[in-house]
């Protein structure tokens, strides 16, 4: 039986983990809580990538984010991927998983990145439907994430009222990134607040943060490759008031900080914002 | 005339983003569009609510991602693309003509997605790409195929032993294969060495390409040698060499011996029904 998101542990704030960035956070291990690690990054790969995961596991508690499950295709789910990232939650004894509240193919099509679905109320049932079979097999609880997006079609739905149709119909919970809320309300001309009250903010189990940059057309682009603004270190405080938090996890993918510390620095004003002290590890 | 099936929404908002044909028959006229892939007029009117920018970027970030795990495959090829001032003309050419198809979400995503663009540069869908690097891509793509095969590849396979019947089959070992190019490519792989491009063809160069510790090692080798292990590419006969070969069945027999020896060749079980065997070499790859 899946674990109630209610009983899910308090992680605290941790950071994706990014082969680039190994050396430094094996070295400072004791300040950063638990580890991230992007599901296809590890399954379907060489038997060192287990290890590797192993060794991660055995300094952290890690939790799989993925990025192929695709839960809003037409199609059926991918059976086959599904177990392998089943597989790879239970060996690395994740509490949790997530995936993104998207497509990523269609048909045939293979696109490679987090597109937008077609948010009317007979595809969050069918995308509620896929993501409660994930969390099914996989028997542990499924998080669905927001993403950013640049295109979206006339819809049913705002993103809320999606979210929150599919959330209705699933047990599963919510990964707020609340840079992607963020920047959609800017891109898009939404306010974030309204959008928080319209979302049931106890599904929320784990929240990301991450900074982009501006294109010279005025468009806020998701980039994880600056510093997380001011802005949504507020929203982030405005949320954890509304309810209780189990992690939050800093993504930064380029644009590398020469010194570490200032990732260090982004993780304490993590845990300012939610008011949380660092989570004491035995590991 | 049996009509298109519809199209939903979705599945034509994929289509816009990967299509680029079908974008521009988009941007032309969306009725038409519509006619064509069987999109209902309502979904039409939806569709049309996604902005021309917000499309644009989008396509912008899945071609950025598709280029980028080619790049990583075929590195020397794109620098040399990029020096040339060819990788613009050329990834848009590839990205416009080569729809990015479902592949297997595994180690060898990498290799299916490089091997579109080397299959695309081989078959002259690219004008103006010199043809020096042509045959780099298809090289250094064997080398980086290689070693993305050995990576994945069970620990040893079992390789029966050469025993005293009258014939043996041969074939090469997993991690080898045989390329024979224009130009000696080797050093501008291996060692990152300038290339004369502009100069014309050296000389044909002739290696055995063996995948070691995730690395390649190039073996130059004569001509006569490159002709026998190139057979190998399928389950063959000693015996049957002879008549693919035309050289001496003692100098055939010298270099079976030598590659065996160097871990070129494998002897396998004879196959269980004639067979030619499953052809090893991607017909694209080498000359």
């Amino acid at each position: 039986m899946t674990t109630r998101l209610q009983e899910l542990p308090h992680l605290g704030v941790g950071l994706g983990f990014r082969e680039q960035l190994a050396e430094q956070i094996l070295s400072r291990a004791h300040e950063i809580d638990w580890l991230e690690l992007i599901t296809d990054n590890f399954i379907r790969r060489t038997p060192a990538f287990l290890i590797r995961a192993e060794q991660l596991r055995q300094r952290f508690r890690l939790i799989p984010h993925g990025l192929e499950m695709s839960v809003g295709s037409s199609g059926p789910l991918d059976e086959e991927y599904l177990r392998d990232v089943a597989d790879f939650v239970d060996a690395v004894r994740a509490p949790w998983f997530s995936d993104h509240l998207c497509f990523t193919r269609e048909g045939n099509i293979e696109l490679g990145s987090l597109i937008p679905i077609d948010r009317t109320f007979s595809s969050a049932v069918e995308v509620a439907r896929k993501a409660q079979h994930v969390q099914e097999v996989a028997g542990r609880p499924f998080l669905l994430e927001n993403i950013t997006y640049y295109v979206e079609v006339q819809s049913d739905l705002e993103e809320a009222q999606f979210i929150s149709a599919v959330l209705d119909n699933c047990e599963c919970g919510l990964l707020l990134d609340v840079t992607n809320l963020w920047i959609n309300s800017i891109n898009h001309g939404f306010d974030p607040r309204k959008f928080l009250d319209a979302i049931p903010a106890d599904r929320v189990v784990q929240v990301h943060v991450a900074g982009g940059y501006v294109t010279d057309e005025g468009r806020m682009i998701d980039s994880h490759s600056y510093p997380v603004p001011d802005e949504v270190w507020q929203l982030l405080a405005d949320l954890s008031q509304r309810t209780d938090l189990r992690g939050v996890l800093l993504e930064r993918d380029g644009n590398f900080p020469p010194d570490f510390g200032v990732i260090m620095a982004e993780l304490e004003s993590a845990r300012t914002a939610v008011g949380w002290e660092k989570v004491r590890k035995d590991r | 005339m049996t009509a298109p099936m519809r199209m939903t929404v979705q599945r034509a908002l994929a289509t816009l983003l990967v299509n680029a044909a079908a974008a521009a028959q988009w941007n032309d006229d969306p009725e038409e569009f519509a006619r064509q892939y069987g999109l209902a007029s309502p979904d039409l009117v939806r569709l049309r609510m996604a902005s021309v920018s917000g499309v644009d970027v989008t396509r912008h970030t899945i071609n950025r991602k598709r280029m980028a795990m080619v790049w990583g495959f075929l590195p020397v090829t794109f620098s040399v693309l990029e020096f040339r001032g060819l990788l613009r003309g050329v990834t848009e050419a590839f990205l416009a003509t080569v729809a990015p198809l479902r592949d297997p979400l595994d180690e060898r995503r990498h290799a299916v997605k490089a091997r579109a663009l080397r299959d695309f540069l081989v078959n002259g869908s690219a004008t103006k790409v010199p043809e020096f690097i042509v045959q780099l891509c298809a090289f250094e793509y064997m080398c980086s195929d290689l070693v993305s095969q050995a990576a994945v590849r069970a620990v040893g396979s079992a390789i029966a032993p050469a025993v005293g019947t009258t014939d043996t089959y041969i074939t090469l070992a997993e991690g080898v294969n045989v390329i024979r190019s224009n130009w000696d490519f080797a050093p501008v792989l291996m060692k990152r060495q300038e290339i004369a491009a502009d100069d014309p063809p050296t000389s044909i160069t002739c290696y055995v390409l063996h995948a070691q510790g995730g690395r390649i090692r190039p073996f130059r080798m004569p001509e006569a040698a490159w002709q026998v292990l190139a057979q190998c590419r399928n389950t063959v006969s000693r015996v049957g060499l002879g008549a693919l070969v035309a050289l001496p069945p003692g100098e055939i027999d010298t270099v079976i011996g030598k590659s065996l020896a160097r871990g070129f060749l494998a002897v396998r079980p004879a196959p269980a029904a004639p067979e030619p065997g499953h052809p090893r070499q991607e017909k694209l790859t080498s000359g």
